[in-house]
């Protein structure tokens, strides 16, 4: 459905300037985070996301990747005015799953969207539920439970964190743009054990595995001359964590206010500014679908840290190609880690994302 | 005739000698009668491709509404509960559920045009159906979709409205004017193109206020799975909806208009058929007279060895030449006609039974070829016995003068028999019921009547040529024995002719006279019936499918208007009444048993009302209770969104506001019974002496300054009935008029023949004194006694034909019952015309005659 699909895009790609803003809360500094509370939804503030990715094997040794993201965009309250209908929106929905079969080199998604009406997706506010149809996460704050399926493939995952919320930026806001609210206040549960069931083409699998959660609330991503970004979360062998993103400008520029974190092995936090690593991309791959001509392999140095990464693409195709519905054509997958730290050898896990890659398409509208 | 070269050619030699002199010779018969079939091809090519048309817009629209849906659950006027929404989605076999509410609205001060508001969720529409935006510019944003004003409209409406993005569009909805704001325009592409562009697409939000129907949905729209049968899916949707809901597949709902709207398009096809019928007697008449000129050729060809069979293909083929040509001419003419009549069907069909907007004709090939194949086959037919006829001549008979009017007077007994047998057969064919909800022995009843009275037309003839010369016998009127003389000498020539013109007058005089009658019952219904005041509506109601209503609040405050003696709010709903469409409604009982009136079968209006409501009871429409079989007493069922419901009937009232059946219940009833609230109309009953203006104003003050609520006075809405009444029989009345065309032309080829073939005959009279003046006479006194018989027997068929339309054919598509009346006005009309039409026929061979060069008249051996 173009009409709506182009009004998500919009809600997604410039939050900033989007009229209804003054509606919402603004992400400024001194957010004191509180857990459990802060999983669940902050429908004051118009745009959130809770996200999940990670790196599942069985006993035998199959290794699969899966990506499960749900979204929350809160809607002017102007445009709904008084009216009784169930069907007026305050948040739309949209919810992201992946499954990355490894050996395989098949990457399958699927997207959800809903306004939310009778149920049909939501966030609660007390307790820590957000669901779209039949996926869902939700937790009581020791261990969080993931259930997702389409079309033969589910996963059905128990996660136990492993180390506390890593909580980025400074002064717990991690800033986008220059301006005041232009920000969001974003965590990260780096290291979460995880075990359970997937489905893959109609086979039930044990597996275990580890995954990455992000939680982030605030304004939208971009400025207006800001073009993508590229987010990597890593977790390394030794026992720490990286999270690096950013920000490309229209110029193809890094914009500054790009960023990272580091999370050490004991879970203390440090923060990397733009200057305190470098993102160089070595190899391509063009979609054939999109056109979109992605960085497939990178060189991340992390000067300070003596850390020299290579991030591989498991396998490229791992686009998510959504023209057809929410329009935000992007690459996300499970990473391979190798290269060293204090010269040492060291590999390692990730997830990789890239957005804004694909050839500005002409809409059919 | 063989296939070999030599008799090749033979054969080209000899339709030289007939079809193509015929056109050299005979120009004018050629053309009449080609114009003639082309008439009545036209007209039937035109109601064909008309019904065609209005049925394609419909099944269309539902098509591209439906978009990929592969069932659909729909709820009538009562609509469908939204949350009974995520459990249809968790069936499984479910893959997508997409919510619909749909009404349809005027555009305000543009009366008479109306759109399809279709409110949709926009963000759960891409399993079903793709819109898209028209033009490149900037894609529409969030508040753009909902807003609680925005619409999108399609480019083809936007254009013949001077509509553009960011613009206005006023629309009647429900009880109010409301102002919508044009977000984006959607080229025409699926949905969009749905009833030519007249519909529009509202986020189902905003839709729901502004249609007044919050918390209630028109339709749920489903995908399945294609491993799931759909019928899997909808047993296991059965079991978990309420009854009232219906499963069924969304071209499901295509049948049903079409079911729907049969009677109206038999009806149609009925009247158009006879246009046909009459152009056909036509091609029969121009055979026949061709047969009657070629005799001596006949004989020369026969002498030189042409078989009889070859005799008899030469004329038949030359029969068919004429009908094909003028099939072909009224194929086209056909299709223009056809776009003339559209927007009258459309509108016709808007108003009675759903809402329909279509502009383009459709015609597929098969109707095209039909219309051909019928005009083609028919004058095939049409020219069988006259070429038999030709077939049948000796070669020594073909050189005798006024043989072939002597077989003529010898089959004028048989043909009288055969006609007395269809006569007899028409009777019968009026016993036997519907086939199928269809008048089907009726139609035939109807041919059986205009052929039989067909068959009388020769011995009719004969008898008055006969009578008017024993009249004359002895008195000084040569001019009127010479016309009747050749009345009787040339009954072969002008008894088709007279067939013809008679079948014309026959539709002219049966349907005026059904018509005439059956308005004459609805203004006595009317009469009686409509009694209120004042009738207060909300403005969007004249199209069907609008749904609008009045609030509760609005006819409680009515009720308190001073001067107000009464109100009796009004609400109709289709349901399925065992087995068919009808309508449920509901109305104040003792307002009515008061203040109004019905007409019931049996028993008198207030009492019965008064019964009806003390014992719960409900009153059908008599059009349920023929069709039905249902009487007082019996119980009548139905579904109601809270279960099944059994009633018995207390009375029977005649009714013409609906063809599919009525019940109705008092309010109390409807409201125990989980009926809705508001109502499709109140009718306003004043107290004695009340100042009618005064509620007026107090009545408008209440609905507010946004309202656009309709009130009619008592007068105004009897009017309005009788200009929808009159609106739907416009396509008969103008098919009358073409019948009457063909019939005429009929006479004029008759009287253009007599007087070619009499040159020598009109030129003796001249030559010993007959004036010119008196030839026209002559000439136009046989136009007018040929005028008078077929008025004769056209006012007789046409009275037996308005009889079996009113009684068995009308009776058993709709179940009306209508009073006959028989009018004098309709003899005069038809007198007026069938003997203005003869002379008129008359008037250009009564010319030629006169202007004939005596000497070459003389010498003229015809």
């Amino acid at each position: 459905m173009t009409i709506g699909a182009t009004a998500l895009l919009c809600l997604l790609l410039s939050g900033l300037g989007a009229s209804g803003e003054a509606a919402f809360r603004q992400a400024l500094p001194g957010y004191r985070f509180v857990f459990p509370r802060d999983h669940a939804s902050h429908p004051d503030f118009k745009t959130e996301w809770w996200y999940y990715s990670g790196h599942l094997h069985t006993n035998d040794g199959q290794r699969f990747g899966y990506q499960l993201t749900f979204f929350r965009v809160g809607v002017d309250p102007a445009l709904r005015g008084d009216s009784r209908s169930r069907w007026a929106v305050r948040d739309l929905y949209l919810a992201h799953f992946a499954i990355s079969d490894l050996a395989d080199r098949r990457f399958q998604y699927w997207e959800r969207r809903s306004r939310g009406a009778l149920d049909s997706a939501g966030a609660l506010t007390d307790a820590f539920k957000v669901w779209n149809g039949p996926w869902a996460a939700g937790g009581d704050g020791k261990t969080h439970h993931l259930t997702a399926s389409a079309e033969g493939y589910a996963i059905d995952l128990t996660l136990t964190p492993t180390k506390p919320p890593a909580i980025h930026g400074v002064n717990g806001v991690s800033q986008k743009a220059a301006g005041l609210g232009h920000a969001s206040h974003y965590y990260s549960l780096t290291k979460i054990a995880t075990e359970g069931t997937l489905i893959v083409a109609g086979k039930r699998l044990a597996v275990t595995g580890s995954t990455w959660m992000d939680h982030e609330f605030g304004v939208g991503q971009l400025g207006e001359s800001q073009a993508g970004w590229d987010w990597f979360s890593i977790q390394l062998d030794g026992g720490a964590e990286l999270m690096l993103y950013q920000i490309r400008r229209a110029d193809g520029r890094p914009d500054p206010y790009s960023s990272g974190s580091l999370i050490r092995p004991d879970g203390r936090v440090e923060h990397l500014p733009l200057n305190a690593f470098s993102l160089t991309p070595q190899e391509f791959w063009q979609s054939p679908k999109s056109g979109g001509r992605y960085p497939i392999r990178w060189r991340i140095q992390v000067p300070s840290r003596r850390l020299d990464l290579s991030v591989r693409a498991a396998f490229p195709d791992q686009e998510l190609d959504t023209r057809g519905s929410t329009l935000v054509t992007y690459w996300e997958g499970s990473v391979a880690i190798s290269g060293t730290a204090d010269n040492r050898p060291i590999t390692g896990v990730g997830y990789l994302e890239m957005t804004g890659y694909a050839a500005p398409f002409r809409q059919p509208l | 005739m063989g296939g070999s070269k030599s008799s090749n050619v033979h054969t080209w030699s000899v339709i030289r000698l007939t079809i193509l002199r015929q056109l050299r010779t005979n120009p004018v018969r050629v053309l009449v009668t080609v114009t003639g079939v082309a008439i009545g091809v036209a007209a039937f090519t035109a109601i064909q491709a008309t019904n065609e048309s209005v049925l394609h817009s419909f099944t269309q629209a539902i098509d591209l509404v439906a978009g990929r849906a592969t069932l659909e659950i729909t709820g009538g006027e009562a609509g469908i509960d939204e949350r009974l929404l995520p459990a249809v989605q968790q069936i499984d076999g479910v893959s997508a559920a997409a919510p619909i509410v749909q009404t349809v609205a005027s555009v305000a001060e543009q009366p008479g045009e109306a759109l399809l508001l279709l409110g949709v969720d926009l963000f759960a529409e891409n399993p079903f159906r793709e819109y898209r935006l028209a033009g490149s510019d900037r894609p529409p944003g969030i508040e753009d979709l909902l807003s609680l004003d925005a619409i999108f409209v399609t480019t083809t409406f936007a254009e013949a409205h001077g509509l553009r993005k960011g613009g206005h569009l006023t629309l009647l909805v429900g009880m109010r004017r409301q102002r919508f704001s044009i977000k984006g325009l959607l080229a025409p592409q699926g949905p969009a193109r749905a009833f030519d562009g007249n519909i529009a697409i509202l986020d189902i939000a905003a839709a729901q206020a502004a249609f007044g129907r919050i918390g209630r949905l028109d339709r749920i729209d489903l995908v399945t799975r294609e491993q799931v049968s759909p019928d899997e899916i909808r047993t296991r949707l059965a079991k978990l909806l309420p009854p009232h809901l219906t499963v069924q597949r969304p071209d499901r709902r295509g049948r049903q208009v079409e079911k729907m709207l049969r009677a109206f398009r038999l009806n149609l096809t009925a009247l158009s058929a006879i246009a046909l019928l009459v152009s056909l007697f036509l091609v029969y008449n121009a055979v026949s007279l061709s047969v009657l000129e070629r005799r001596r050729q006949i004989g020369i060809l026969r002498s030189l060895g042409l078989t009889r069979g070859a005799v008899a293909a030469l004329f038949a083929a030359e029969g068919t030449a004429l009908g094909l040509l003028g099939s072909l001419l009224g194929v086209g003419g056909g299709l223009l006609l056809g776009r003339s009549l559209l927007r009258g069907v459309s509108q016709t069909v808007s108003t009675l039974y759903a809402y329909l907007r279509v502009d383009a004709i459709q015609a597929g090939p098969v109707l095209l070829l039909t219309a051909l194949g019928l005009g083609g086959a028919g004058a095939l037919l049409a020219s069988i016995a006259p070429a038999y006829a030709a077939s049948r001549i000796a070669p020594k008979d073909a050189m005798q003068i006024g043989s072939f009017e002597r077989t003529w007077i010898r089959r004028s007994h048989r043909i009288l028999l055969v006609g007395l047998l269809l006569l007899a057969a028409a009777f019968l064919l009026t016993r036997p019921g519907p086939v199928g909800g269809a008048p089907l022995f009726g139609y035939l009843s109807l041919a059986c009547l205009i052929f039989g009275v067909a068959c009388f037309t020769p011995r009719l003839l004969r008898l008055t040529g006969t009578g008017i010369h024993l009249l004359c016998r002895g008195r000084r009127a040569p001019l009127l024995t010479l016309a009747a003389g050749t009345l009787s000498s040339q009954v072969g020539r002008s008894a088709v002719a007279v067939a013809a013109m008679m079948t014309a007058v026959a539709m002219l005089v049966g349907l005026t006279l059904m018509i005439g009658s059956f308005r004459r019952t609805v203004e006595l219904w009317v009469e009686q019936t409509i009694r209120a005041d004042l009738i207060v509506s909300p403005a969007a109601r004249f199209v069907k499918g609008s749904d609008a209503t009045l609030s509760d609040s609005f006819i409680e405050s009515a009720a308190r208007v001073p001067g107000i003696a009464a109100v009796d709010p009004f609400i109709g709903q289709r349901v399925e009444l065992m087995g068919h469409e009808g309508l449920l409604a509901t109305g104040d009982f003792e307002v009515v048993a008061h203040y109004g009136r019905l007409l019931f079968r049996q028993g008198e209006s207030a009492a019965v009302m008064r019964r009806a409501k003390a014992e719960d009871g409900v009153i059908i429409s008599e059009s349920l209770a023929l069709s039905r079989g249902l009487t007082e007493g019996d119980r009548v069922s139905f579904v109601l969104p809270s279960g099944r419901i059994e009633l018995p009937i207390t009375g029977v009232f005649y009714d013409y506001s609906t063809d599919g059946g009525k019940v109705v219940m008092d309010r109390k009833l409807w409201t125990r019974l989980g009926g809705d609230h508001g109502a499709d109309m109140v009718a306003i009953y004043l107290q004695p002496g009340a100042d009618e203006a005064a509620v007026r104003r107090q009545l408008l003050a209440i609905a507010g300054t946004d309202s656009a609520i309709a009130l009619n006075s008592n007068r105004a809405l009897k009017a309005r009935v009788l200009e929808i009444f009159d609106n739907a029989f416009a396509v008969a009345r103008a098919l009358e008029l073409i019948a009457i065309v063909v019939g005429v032309l009929g006479i004029f080829n008759v009287l253009w023949a007599s007087v070619l073939s009499r040159q020598r005959e009109i030129g003796i009279l001249r030559s010993v004194g007959a004036t010119k003046a008196q030839l026209v006479r002559v000439i136009l006194g046989e136009a007018g006694l040929l005028g008078l018989l077929a008025e004769l027997l056209g006012l007789l068929a046409g009275i037996a034909l308005s009889l079996i339309l009113i009684h068995v054919i009308n009776k058993q598509s709709f179940g009306w019952t209508i009073q006959f009346q028989f009018s004098w006005w309709v003899v005069v009309k038809s007198s007026i015309i069938a003997l203005g039409a003869a002379l008129l026929a008359g008037y250009l061979p009564a010319r030629q005659a006169a202007r004939l060069n005596i000497p070459a008249a003389v010498a003229y051996e015809g």
